[in-house]
């Protein structure tokens, strides 16, 4: 495991105080993980185990359904459980958004708790051949959809060349979809085609499942090609929607959360009703998953979501007892708090790390259109002493309680592409150093007033706009502004609203901003490189706007990047496609080693603390994980197999 | 009257009007703020992209047409569409709206319950002790932030009567259909916001009745008919009180407007089925027709509290009724 690498600091202070004044332990917390063997590899079948005689949970009994035999699968696919293998009942509490945590997304892959490994799932199995052109993905028989109906590879053909690929609903194809060519051999085989090799097309398949897998049978209905244009038109007068792809689209963006009434699904729960306090879902009773007894997943019956909007309420329900499950509310600073709540309120606090490879990226723009600040902001002896002149430790204390990583802006440390310097280079405290390049560079205190001057004696100031979302970042660029202070650096900060970071990212016109850095696992860094080669336009992306205007438009627009970063590029769109498993570790290397030397964005504190509360009665969760988008948070930890003890 | 209720539909057009601009003028729309929310999804967010799915929303037509369709709907009581939800507007304020009427209208009993009698209190004994001590309090009430005593009150709700945080119901309560235990388990949260939002008021009514009251105390018709052996408490109730309480009479109007923004705030932390949290997340994410609608459901229910205050002061004091005749 990745925390095997991590320095891990002793004088963790304020810490240790305050989880010793809540008369708990550390011992949690240093747990190493222990996952059953079983899930680190293809998940076996029935067949496989012997297992020939199935039962479902007593919920279920009288409900007129078909047996259980016939509810599953051909051959049901044996999910092991963490400790023990639960009792079926119960229903749980969590607060809405954690709905996406606790109801974990199936698709025709999964993710293994390796972070890096893509295993089977809904397919049974799959190859690549014509040189990685090619992929042929076999789907498991007698797979059905929360209604019943039979899952087929005629859902993903509709999903993919239907919707994806249909110019009605998608003017402007996914870029993963681009040349890409699906047909089925026969109604349980998938062949897609691409142009160009694409060896982590499976990545995007695990990581994203929902834009594959659309009920076709039950969408057909609103689809132009399969219903008369009147009839779909009187459906969406009568829902209210503008167009049946206004329609398709929300659908398909709201099955990122498991929201959808009516609407059938795969994963383990069903949503049942939507009301303005609640969310309530049951348990899908065609789920594909059993355990090693032969009892059908998930143990748990129904699941409550309350809708919670503000932080403070969800840390106060979850330190309180009152949710079993608690997550992505709960904010790093909060742990000592949520401590407290574990003397009597029966809840447990896992310290999981959020996969962030720094919760800052903190950004320059290289392409700003202010001469000065560009020949700046390009010189790397500016950026470097930027970097050395922050005291990560000291944040680390602050901040993180002493069990975060001050590091810089890379990949996690169980990567295949991970190198300890990648993590450490420039990101030493070393004040003299920073003011040795500020001096070289030309910036001198001119005037005397404790802050350092242009050549010709302007007062030189930095302003950072950005959102304060998702990881710390007010308190972090407070502290960071007061470390560029005492090397004569004037940092103004200004919070800003997202949709001015996001237009003015992707026009190039903020001067300095923050991101937080995440795609730093194996999952997605070889797709997605963005922090570290100029590919894409976002809002997290405000260094080097023009430099991708100029890769994503061919050429006919933005500015042509010099030769180092052209080069990241090529190497990013090789590493994407090269068949070779040793070219494309060189080749992640190699980008994370040029971003390593140039410092093309500074990062702080990475793999952070975050506080995952569960409550005693609930069980089978793992004690420490990654936590994140990458992994869709807790989809190789199959919650599917979480129980309640009554 | 009549003039009264035409001068309305002026008043109302200018406010559609600077409603519909007022919600335009940010930079993005609900586009850029759902794929911003997608960003993390590796959805592009590259101009043609926002331009489709404009275009899929009817977002790319020019200003006015869009203005006029959407007030076109509003005025036959179609509230458009929520892109967010994905439902319409109707249905989510509908749902909302009954337990934003019980929220407001308990927590403005509550404080004329209390604030009034203080107030006629403190009035008749001026400068007393007790006279001191609630305006400590009234106060000390106005100045802390509502939020921060919603969260006091959800702990030691939890605290002393192991209530669950937040909302209008225990979660086994949410979703059952009504029965008396049901209504005693909101009652027993009712009292929370109820208190929050009742106690930003106490302080201004206190003080009001205070001054109203003492003005109308030293007015000779008050002496006379003390001098005269009217008994002080009927004397009190019957003609001092009465007048000095016109001004808040003439404030229930503005409770219409309150039932949609009134608890927004506090409504978000104690997370309560009420509208105000609506019109908040409709703001964050420029939900345009959720967030325009709710507006001008504020305005047109302003206008029309206004109206009903005058009526309802006119019907209440004799003497405008008189002076109008």
């Amino acid at each position: 495991m990745f925390r095997h690498g991590l320095p891990r600091r002793s004088g963790a202070g304020l810490w240790i105080v305050l989880a010793l004044a809540a008369g708990s332990s550390l011992s949690a917390n240093a747990a190493e993980p222990d996952w059953p063997a079983a899930w680190l590899e293809p998940a076996r079948t029935a067949s496989q185990l012997g297992i020939d005689s199935f039962s479902q949970s007593p919920v279920l009994e009288g409900q007129g359904l078909p047996p259980v035999e016939q509810r599953l699968p051909d051959d049901p696919v044996v999910i092991a459980s963490l400790d023990s293998m639960g009792a079926y009942g119960g229903t749980a509490r969590i607060i809405a958004d954690d709905r996406s945590m606790f109801i974990s997304p199936e698709g025709l892959f999964t993710i293994s708790p390796d972070h890096k490994t893509i295993l089977p799932n809904l397919a049974e199995s799959w190859t690549y051949s014509d040189g990685g052109r090619r992929l042929t993905v076999r789907l498991r028989r007698g797979l059905k959809w929360s209604d019943g109906r039979p899952l087929t590879a005629d859902d993903v053909l509709f999903t993919v060349n239907d919707l994806q690929l249909n110019s009605g609903f998608m003017p402007v194809t996914l870029p993963d979809f681009i040349g890409l060519e699906l047909h089925a051999a026969d109604p349980w085989t998938l062949v897609f085609t691409f142009p160009e090799p694409n060896p982590f097309f499976i990545n995007y398949v695990a990581q994203s499942p929902e834009y594959f897998l659309m009920p076709k049978h039950y969408f057909r209905e609103f689809h132009p090609d399969y219903a008369s244009a009147g009839a779909i038109d009187a459906r969406m007068e009568e829902m209210g929607f503008s167009s049946w792809s206004a329609f398709m689209i929300t659908s398909m963006q709201k099955r990122l959360f498991p929201d959808l009434v009516n609407q059938p699904t795969l994963n383990a729960f069903q949503a049942e009703g939507l009301t303005p306090g609640l969310y309530t879902y049951r348990r899908n009773p065609y789920y594909f998953k059993i355990d090693p007894e032969g009892r059908q997943l998930p143990y748990i019956d129904a699941i409550e979501a309350q809708d919670v909007r503000e932080n403070e309420v969800a840390v106060a329900k979850a330190s309180t007892g009152q949710l079993d499950f608690a997550g992505v509310r709960l904010p790093t600073q909060d742990i000592p708090l949520l401590k407290l709540g574990e003397r009597g309120s029966g809840i447990k606090v896992n310290i999981w790390n959020r996969l962030h490879g720094s919760d800052l990226s903190i950004q320059a723009n290289m392409n700003i259109a202010d001469e000065r600040k560009r020949a700046l902001f390009n010189d790397v002896r500016f950026r470097r002493a930027l970097s050395m002149a922050i005291d990560r430790d000291e944040m680390n204390e602050i901040i993180y309680f002493g069990r975060g990583t001050p590091r810089q802006v890379t990949v996690i440390p169980d990567s295949d592409y991970f190198e300890p310097e990648f993590a450490t280079a420039y990101a030493e405290y070393d004040v003299d150093a920073a003011n040795a390049l500020l001096d070289e560079i030309g910036l001198l205190d001119i005037d005397g007033d404790g802050l350092r001057e242009f050549p010709d004696g302007e007062s030189m100031t930095l302003t950072v706009e950005y959102v304060d979302t998702e990881t710390p970042k007010q308190v972090s660029m407070e502290l960071v502004a007061s470390y560029w202070n005492a090397v004569g650096i004037d940092a103004r900060q200004r919070l800003i609203d997202r949709e001015l970071q996001y237009s003015r990212a992707i026009a190039g016109e903020l001067e300095m901003t923050v991101w937080h850095a995440d795609r730093t696992t194996d999952i997605l860094f070889p797709i997605n490189p963005d922090f570290w080669a100029p590919r894409k336009l976002a809002a997290s992306l405000a260094m080097w706007s023009e430099w991708s205007r100029w890769y994503l438009t061919g050429g006919s627009l933005g500015e042509e990047p010099p030769p180092e970063i052209r080069q990241l590029q090529l190497w990013a769109d090789e590493l994407a496609t090269t068949m070779d498993p040793e070219r494309r570790v060189q080749l992640g290397k190699r980008i994370l080693a040029a971003n390593a030397e140039n410092v093309w964005t500074i990062g702080t504190v990475g793999l952070a603390p975050h506080p995952v509360v569960t409550s005693n009665r609930l069980r089978n969760v793992v004690e420490s994980g990654l936590w994140g988008w990458d992994i869709r948070w807790t989809m190789p930890y199959h919650p599917a197999t979480w129980y309640l003890d009554q | 009257m009549l003039r009264r209720l035409l001068g309305m539909i002026p008043t109302l057009a200018v406010i559609s009007v600077l409603v519909f601009t007022v919600i335009q003028l940010p930079e993005g729309d609900i586009v850029t703020s759902t794929l911003d929310r997608l960003s993390a999804t590796g959805v592009e967010m590259s101009d043609e992209r926002v331009r489709n799915l404009r275009a899929q929303y009817n977002l790319d037509q020019p200003i006015p047409v869009q203005y006029l369709s959407w007030i076109g709907n509003f005025i036959t009581g179609d509230m458009g569409f929520s892109y967010l939800y994905a439902r319409p507007v109707n249905e989510l304020v509908w749902e909302r709206l009954g337990y934003t009427l019980l929220v407001t209208v308990g927590a403005l009993l509550f404080t004329w319950l209390l604030a009034l009698p203080i107030g006629i209190y403190s009035a008749v004994r001026q400068y007393s002790v007790a006279d001191y001590a609630f305006t400590t309090a009234g106060l000390i009430g106005l100045a802390t932030p509502n939020f921060l005593i919603a969260l006091i009150l959800m702990y030691l709700g939890y605290t002393w009567f192991g209530l669950s945080f937040g909302g209008l119901f225990s979660p086994e309560y949410l979703n059952a259909p009504w029965s008396w235990a049901r209504f005693v388990d909101l009652l027993a949260h009712l009292w929370i916001p109820v208190i929050v939002i009742g106690t930003s008021g106490m302080a201004i009514t206190m003080r009001l009745m205070r001054a109203n009251l003492l003005d109308e105390l030293r007015k000779p018709y008050v002496t006379t008919a003390r001098a005269k052996g009217v008994p002080p408490l009927k004397l009190l109730l019957k003609y001092p009180v009465r007048i000095a309480i016109n001004p808040f009479i003439s404030t229930i109007g503005l409770l219409l407007p309150a039932l949609i923004s009134g608890e927004a705030i506090v409504g978000v932390v104690l997370n309560l089925p009420t509208t105000g949290p609506l019109l908040v997340q409709s703001l964050i994410t420029q939900d345009m027709y959720l967030a325009g609608s709710l507006i001008m459901l504020l305005s047109v229910l302003t206008v029309v509290g206004m109206l009903l205050s005058d009526l309802l002061l006119a019907w209440v004091d004799p003497r405008i009724r008189h002076e109008r005749a």
